[in-house]
């Protein structure tokens, strides 16, 4: 039994380093299918925005793109698994904010991914909306800020280092005001406190209150990004209602293992802004609240390493640290 | 009154196209397939069908959907009941005097109360959503991180009423059961607990793994060390369906599972899961023969079974109503909405009623799919357990490996699972139950949750799960639970010394 | 309803089963419900080591370890009101422990994991294999426990329900798992 099945995997170990050795060449590239890996389990923001980008780029090379969820450890096994594989293109990574710039402050990580991995193109970029429930009427972000130093106010977050917790604690970091946080397990419950009046307030991606702000159940304060959000046009940036340098957004990027030949590279980054030139993909970024970004490769490893200086000031200031 | 006829009756004219009624098939034999596999989920499956919805119109696409979920649910409850591997936590209830059922040739029974329970809450609960989705939102609401701690509190000490031997041992079991939910990176810090260094517990131990390596691993291992008694307990195979005598006794299970069902599913953070619990709970209490619950009673399978899908079609008021999911399934149905362009809120209801109502008259017909697909089904089912146990064990092995695997596509879960199947083992062996511990691992990672949310909120004092008229109100009625359950037990060991002197 | 068969049935099962390997009367100075009281007070004291290093609160709030010792420390004391409770009991024996009737299964369970996608054990590593031998492996060393295995239909039923599985996982369900990428290149 045992000499068979120990023939057998060399056998099989053999074959497999012929298939592996063969150079990947940019011209039949994608020759089999491509896995592209999310960091979290199926049924998430992030894996949502993988699935729908994935059958696009699927159009794009003209070939099968495969979603592999790889969750765990605050996303950064999928950031392992990626970095560890061989960069012939056919394992690739949606990475966003948490793992590739916040995860590298918080936690003692064996790959870098500023130097593991190969930052190809980014997707998108989400702001965030700083809402307001039954708890806490205020009306304007000025009145917010006037409120929040004269009491300790409480917000919910969608964990412990989310996206949402990071952009509130930069939000209190900036305005010099202290705030007391709630972590819960995804954006769902906290916004279900929020709004039973259980916390103040929460900065949270658009899709997960937009119904709520739009029937007046929420007040929605300020958006965090650059600009005013489409769909929001009658709520100001937070920089413009008083926290001058204040700016956090959300955004998604398409990455692959250090050292990707050249063409392949080319290939999926053409991919990429093939797939974000689909208008129905963008629209349904758009209502994800991102906007489709134009940064490839070293302009999108600049962006990376900016936010990460940006990020790791802030988690410092707040302390967070996973020993 | 008249108003919820008329939005019925346009949900209805929606969901009763040729067009919806076959998505809506299609989602329930969907779901019917990933329930009864263990290990696959609702949520893996609808995430990966997510991007095909994207070609169907909104009403279909949701409807389709929502099939998946239910499906799903009683699908599960199939192989609790004829392989006691429950694959939802949910479906641990059932499992417990469902399979007794089984072992004893009723597994017919047993399936056919399932599904007739089923639809009767499922036709309640569909009712329900259409009067009273808006008061019945504000309740959800009402539940803090305080108020849901108390409520978990509350479902702890129901989990001592659930078990039918030793209540020391039930006791254990189910602390036990909270210890291991403890087990991971702490919430609020990140920090590793209790992980021994392994990196396949860094994210604690998933449901799954655990119903599957204690459930399911362990029964085979028991099976395979007493071969004796399996072959007793399979040698008959009773009547496929529940006569109309059957269904009349237990007619009043099937109502008053309904009832908790359609309550507790409102509740965020996935309330309903306490459903078939309390349903056990209260059966069992109210029951003049307690002492032969667990040993397979058809009340205890007809209540709770009613209780989890009642439960699961309340859960989608959250949804409707404010556009809150309460649940990872609610979750990806809102990313489904927005998919199709349909921003999920209060507004729903007025600005696409087709949807809203299509969606709620869907859910009935659902129900009534489930019983069209599955009845005949069971028949499949119980000549399922005619195939020799030398074969059947290994492709229960075979599909749990696969579906342990797929969660997180870790090797690790699946022999974690392999591992929990000797602790399973043991706990027969040395006769602890497994359900309890179940229970007190579901409900002991909210509790810890609402803990230290409730006690950053009130700067860690204690009295805020007191003042709260409502926490306190949950924690009363548990501690009398919980004299009640003990009452009886210090009694009747008290009998028993004077009877051993 | 009671006076249906179901009792009857339980009834038959006790006597029913002969007496398998001759029950030893073993352990007559532990007896099952000791045991029980013991392995919780291990299980307990071990849970409280390994969160020993966990604060208990911290400013403002819970802190990580104060659910988990508290627990732990309950489970201790439960194992030790179980053991007085039970002290005056005739002992009674746990039976058999037939591990090695179980461990083919284990086997079996192990094998898929190393095999479905491959593993690293340092000194040397599984490629990835995928469904197509995962499944076979652990089905037959699964079935290969059972006392009245036969060998012949066991490989034909694995290869069966290899297809099967194949089938319905990768290409009904669309999961991504590995089939055979040594073959196919997926």
């Amino acid at each position: 039994m045992f000499t068979f099945t120990r023939r057998f995997v060399l056998g099989v170990t053999a074959a497999t380093l012929t298939l592996s050795a063969l150079p990947a060449v940019a011209q039949d590239y994608p020759s089999k299918p491509v896995t592209l890996v999310v960091s979290y389990a199926a049924g998430g923001g992030t894996d949502a925005i993988a699935r729908v980008f994935a059958s696009r780029l699927e159009k794009a090379l003209g070939g099968r793109v495969i979603v592999e969820n790889r969750p765990g450890a605050a996303a950064n096994i999928g950031t392992e698994v990626v970095a560890k594989a061989d960069p012939d293109g056919y394992t690739l990574l949606i990475g966003n904010q948490g793992p590739m710039v916040v995860n590298p402050h918080i936690f003692n990580l064996r790959h870098d991914p500023a130097e593991a991995l190969d930052p190809i193109a980014m997707i998108a970029d989400a702001q965030l909306v700083v809402v307001v429930g039954p708890r806490l009427p205020v009306k304007s972000m000025a009145e917010f800020l006037e409120k929040a130093k004269s009491q300790q106010l409480v917000y919910g977050s969608a964990g412990n280092a989310s996206a949402s917790h990071v952009a509130t604690l930069l939000m209190g970091q900036t305005a010099g005001i202290d705030l007391k946080h709630v972590p819960y397990k995804g954006a769902g419950p906290a916004v279900n406190d929020l709004v039973g009046g259980h916390v103040d307030f929460m900065v949270t991606t658009v899709p997960s209150v937009i119904g709520l702000i739009q029937d007046g159940t929420l007040t929605a304060l300020a958006v965090t990004g650059k600009e005013r959000f489409a769909a929001l046009p009658d709520v100001p940036t937070v920089a413009e209602s008083g926290l001058p340098e204040y700016s956090a957004s959300a955004w998604y990027g398409l990455l692959g293992p250090k050292g990707l030949p050249e063409d392949v590279r080319a290939k999926l980054a053409e991919g990429t802004a093939e797939a974000l030139a689909d208008p129905a993909f963008v629209e349904s970024l758009q209502k994800d609240g991102g906007v489709p970004s134009n940064l490839v490769g070293q302009g999108f490893a600049d962006f990376m390493a900016a936010e990460r200086t940006r990020w790791g000031e802030v988690v410092k200031a707040a302390d967070i640290k996973v020993e | 009154m008249i108003e919820t006829i008329e939005h019925l009756g346009l949900g209805l004219s929606v969901a009763f196209t040729l067009q919806n009624v076959f998505f809506c098939f299609l989602g329930c034999l969907i779901g019917t397939l990933v329930g009864v596999l263990p290990g696959v989920g609702p949520v893996a499956t609808i995430s990966i069908l997510l991007p095909v919805t994207l070609s169907l119109d909104p009403t279909g696409a949701l409807i389709m959907l929502a099939g998946i979920y239910y499906g799903a649910q009683y699908g599960g409850s199939t192989t609790a009941i004829l392989v006691n591997i429950p694959g939802e936590a949910t479906a641990v209830v059932t499992a417990i005097d469902g399979h007794e059922m089984a072992k004893k040739g009723q597994a017919g029974l047993a399936l056919g109360l399932a599904a007739i329970g089923s639809f009767i809450a499922g036709t309640f609960a569909t009712i329900v959503i259409a009067a009273l989705a808006t008061p019945m939102t504000k309740l959800g609401l009402l539940f803090g991180p305080a108020e849901y701690f108390s409520l978990m509190i509350m479902g702890l000490v129901l989990a001592v009423v659930l078990a039918h031997g030793s209540l020391v041992k039930a006791l254990a079991m189910i602390v036990a059961g909270v210890l291991l939910s403890c087990v991971g990176a702490d919430m609020e810090t990140g920090r590793e607990r209790m992980t021994f260094g392994l990196p396949m517990l860094i994210d604690g131990i998933e449901f799954v793994v655990l119903a599957m390596g204690i459930f399911g691993f362990g029964e085979i291992f028991k099976n395979l060390a007493d071969p004796e008694k399996r072959d007793v307990m399979r040698g008959k195979i009773g009547r496929l369906l529940p006569t109309f005598g059957e269904l009349r006794q237990n007619l009043g299970a099937i109502l008053r599972g309904t009832g908790l069902g359609s309550i507790l599913g409102v509740l965020p953070g996935n309330g309903a899961i306490l459903a078939p619990f309390a349903s056990y709970a209260l059966e069992k209490r109210i029951s003049d023969r307690p002492q032969d619950f667990g040993k397979g009673v058809p009340q205890a399978v007809a209540g709770p079974e009613s209780a989890n899908n009642a439960g699961a079609q309340t859960s989608f008021i959250p949804l409707l109503t404010l556009g809150l999911p309460p649940n990872a399934v609610m979750a990806l149905m809102v990313g489904a909405m927005m998919i199709q362009g349909i921003v999920p809120g209060p507004q729903v209801i007025e600005n696409s009623p087709d949807l809203f109502w299509g969606l709620v008259a869907s859910m009935w017909i659902g129900n009534l799919m489930l019983v069209v697909i599955n009845l005949p089904l069971i028949g499949v089912w119980v000549k399922l357990l005619k195939v020799p146990y030398r074969l059947l064990f290994p492709a229960i092995v075979a599909f749990c490996c696969i579906g342990l695997f797929s969660i997180s596509n870790d090797p690790a879960q699946v022999m974690m699972a392999g591992v929990l199947g000797l602790l399973g083992f043991a706990l027969y062996k040395l006769q602890f139950e497994a359900a309890p511990l179940a229970l007190g691992f579901v409900l002991g990672r909210l509790l810890e949750e609402k803990l230290r949310q409730a006690l950053i909120i009130s700067d860690g004092s204690m009295t805020t799960f007191l003042t709260s008229p409502l926490s306190l109100g949950l924690l009363l009625v548990g501690a009398v639970a919980l004299i009640i359950a003990v009452l009886p037990s210090i009694r009747r060991s008290r009998d028993e010394i004077f009877v051993e002197d | 309803m009671s006076h249906e068969v179901p009792e009857e049935v339980i009834t038959v099962d006790v006597p029913g089963h002969p007496p398998s390997s001759p029950v030893p009367p073993s352990d007559p100075w532990l007896g099952r419900e000791r045991l029980a009281g013991l392995s919780l007070v291990v299980f307990g004291l071990l849970a409280l080591w390994a969160g020993s290093d966990l604060p208990f609160m911290t400013e403002g709030g819970v802190g990580s370890g104060l659910l988990p010792r508290a627990l732990a420390i309950i489970i201790t004391l439960l194992g030790v009101v179980q053991i007085v409770v039970t002290w005056k009991e005739v002992p009674e024996s746990t039976g058999t422990w037939p591990l090695r009737d179980m461990l083919p299964v284990l086997i079996g369970v192990f094998l898929f994991a190393f095999t479905i996608r491959g593993y690293d054990f340092g000194a040397f590593s599984v490629p990835v294999l995928g469904m197509s031998v995962a499944t076979p492996l652990a089905i037959i060393f699964a079935g290969a426990a059972a006392k009245d295995v036969r060998f012949g239909e066991l490989l034909i039923f694995a290869a069966v329900l290899t297809v099967i599985c194949i089938g319905l996982f990768r290409f009904a369900l669309g999961l991504s798992l590995p089939v055979a990428p040594w073959l196919i290149g997926y």
